[in-house]
């Protein structure tokens, strides 16, 4: 927040008191961040802390009661997922959600944004008016491939893939969307001790893209290693903001996770 | 006009309409993963709406046909009217599915909707004769053209035959391009797609209002070819067999979908009333469906990407335009050349 009030820059994302309930169930409950361009900030906290509807909400896909959310200044509450996502914030999910019946090429190119081709009009005019296009978005493509390692099964269904390639492919493919914003979901839920390890290079290399990165994780070692900061939740409240060094002999923390 | 030649026209028209039908219903459910179960409803209103415009304003008198509205339009307006109002239809459809994306309820309202459609027709007559239908709707342009029955029905057998080859144009430009990958996508992940700037809302809408398009152009040649169309026509089961068609064939590959439709629709259907049987009577008449049931389960379970399974990789770029281009990104170790790999991706599209 310090780096917010240096700059007259908006925050890449706010979030005000927002709140979202499932019937009687506060899941956030008046949660505000602020997140600063280029800063890669993690969310932690115990299973049910609120985290990953934390997440949801900020990106569409589940409706907040109240609150407000903006975007580098711009409010996108309440916007329906791909409006979001075309407005620059992007985010993977904790279940991988791979296109599994189309090549991890073309899990990368469904992503790339403001497509003509992608468009019906000229969908429908032919393919002189979009191939230039897409033979350009193929070498980028072709070039996150190459860079998260997965260049060698461009063309093999992205159902054959591994779990581990599974959650690289949706940090691919999302940054193929050029997001200002993007917010990685539980990246390593699940994974062995190896692909995490190449999981975290790929995160670590996501600022110097220019990306802006929330990161929601389970794994205190590896949001240590990887934010800037970190915002600790528990019953959808945040319970502290800072640096996790200095957070993890807080005694309210320790009892979150002991608690949770 | 003789036996075989009146039974070869019937034959190619039938699989003309019907093929042209299971590629409205691949666009739906082949691609974009749409639970159409009221897809039949779509080719059922093109097929009272062509009659409607053709039988000219009903007489009211005992013994005639009741029907609402009734207008005698030249040939092609009906069909084109059909498919414009089955459209609508498939863009109220859309909307009423629009509040939720989920496939068992798009399932399950499409379902309902059909059942509702044939009760009420079959029920409220001054609407299109009730259970007894429509019947006697004149060719057309039998008068104009002034040919014998043999040679009028080769003109139809072409005349669909065109129709079919112009809808397929049309389908493979969507389909193989950056929108219709798009379209699998959300078939594929609603959420990964939508998380990725996809509008699944949109493509919905597209592909319900085409497909319902193409069926409804379908119900109309069919009316206006065999002269009749009454709610025995439509019941549910005729969607299932579409459905059929297309696994057989093969999901999202629109050839392989006009195999599908080859296979279940004359090879089994109609090959089974040549079998010689001993079964009781009654079974007979259901032996083509049985069949069909038979042939999809037995797909389903040894081939389930049909008979031509879908494309890998489905953009299609000409080879020529792809060669022309000239590559400045950096390769990464793990192949020689960034444009063999562009190529390769083009030229090896079945993979």
């Amino acid at each position: 927040m310090a780096a917010a009030s240096r700059s007259m820059e908006p925050p890449m994302l706010e979030v005000r008191d927002l709140c979202v309930s499932f019937g009687g169930l506060r899941a956030v409950d008046a949660v505000s961040i602020e997140i600063s361009p280029h800063e890669v900030v993690g969310i932690i906290g115990p299973n049910g802390a609120g985290k990953s509807t934390l997440v949801s909400a900020i990106a569409g896909s589940v409706t907040p009661d109240s609150g407000a959310v903006l975007l580098a200044g711009r409010p996108i509450t309440k916007l329906p997922p791909h409006r979001i996502a075309r407005a620059g914030l992007t985010r993977t999910y904790q279940m991988a959600t791979q296109f599994s019946r189309m090549t991890v090429l073309e899990n990368l190119l469904v992503g790339a944004p403001k497509q003509r081709g992608a468009q019906l009009r000229w969908a429908l005019l032919g393919r002189r008016y979009w191939e230039q296009e897409e033979l350009r978005l193929r070498a980028k493509a072709l070039e996150l491939l190459a860079r998260f390692g997965l260049a060698k099964w461009r063309n093999a269904y992205a159902g054959s893939l591994s779990g581990g390639q599974l959650r690289i492919l949706e940090i691919a493919r999302a940054l193929m969307t050029d997001p200002k914003m993007l917010i990685l979901d539980e990246p390593t839920a699940g994974l062995a001790p190896l692909i995490v390890t190449e999981i975290e290079g790929h995160v670590e290399s996501l600022p110097r893209s220019g990306v802006t990165v929330v990161l929601v994780e389970h794994r205190l070692d590896f949001v240590e290693r990887l934010a800037d900061r970190v915002v600790v939740m528990a019953s959808g409240r945040v319970l502290r903001q800072g640096a996790l060094k200095n957070l993890r002999e807080d005694a309210d923390v320790v009892g979150a996770y002991i608690a949770g | 006009m003789s036996g075989a030649n009146l039974y070869a026209t019937t034959l190619l028209v039938y699989f003309f309409i019907d093929v042209l039908a299971a590629w409205g219903l691949n666009l739906q459910y082949g691609l974009f993963g749409m639970y159409n179960f009221a897809f039949i409803l779509f080719q059922s209103i093109g097929a009272y709406t062509a009659a409607v415009l053709t039988l000219g304003p009903p007489k009211h008198v005992f013994g005639t046909q009741d029907y609402f509205f009734g207008a005698q339009l030249p040939f092609p307006l009906p069909i084109v009217i059909a498919g414009g109002v089955a459209g609508v239809l498939g863009l109220i459809v859309a909307l009423l599915l629009s509040r939720n994306l989920r496939s068992d309820y798009e399932a399950i309202v499409t379902f309902g909707l059909s059942i509702m459609a044939l009760l009420i027709v079959t029920a409220v007559v001054p609407l299109f004769n009730g259970a007894s239908g429509l019947a006697q709707v004149p060719e057309p342009l039998q008068g104009t053209l002034g040919l014998g029955a043999g040679a009028y029905s080769w003109v139809f057998v072409g005349f669909s035959g065109l129709i079919c080859l112009a809808s397929y144009g049309v389908l493979r430009r969507v389909q193989g391009s950056p929108f219709g990958r798009a379209l699998r996508a959300v078939r594929e992940s609603r959420d990964g797609a939508a998380a990725l700037g996809v509008n699944a809302t949109w493509c919905r809408i597209v592909v319900s209002v085409f497909g319902a398009v193409l069926a409804g152009v379908s119900g109309a040649l069919l009316v206006e070819f065999i002269t009749a169309w009454s709610p025995a026509a439509w019941t549910y089961v005729e969607s299932l067999t579409i459905f059929s068609a297309i696994i057989v064939g093969g999901v999202g590959n629109d050839i392989g979908v006009l195999l599908g439709v080859f296979a279940t629709e004359i090879v089994f259907a109609e090959g089974s009333t040549f079998l010689p049987t001993s079964l009781p009577p009654n079974l007979v008449g259901s032996l083509p469906w049985i069949l069909i049931g038979i042939v999809t389960l037995a797909f389903l379970w040894a081939r389930p990407q049909g008979i031509v399974p879908e494309r890998r990789d489905c953009v299609r770029i000409s080879k020529r335009r792809a060669a022309a281009v000239t590559w400045d990104v950096p390769t990464h170790g793990d192949f020689a050349d960034l444009r063999d790999i562009v190529d390769g991706g083009v030229a090896s599209g079945r993979g």
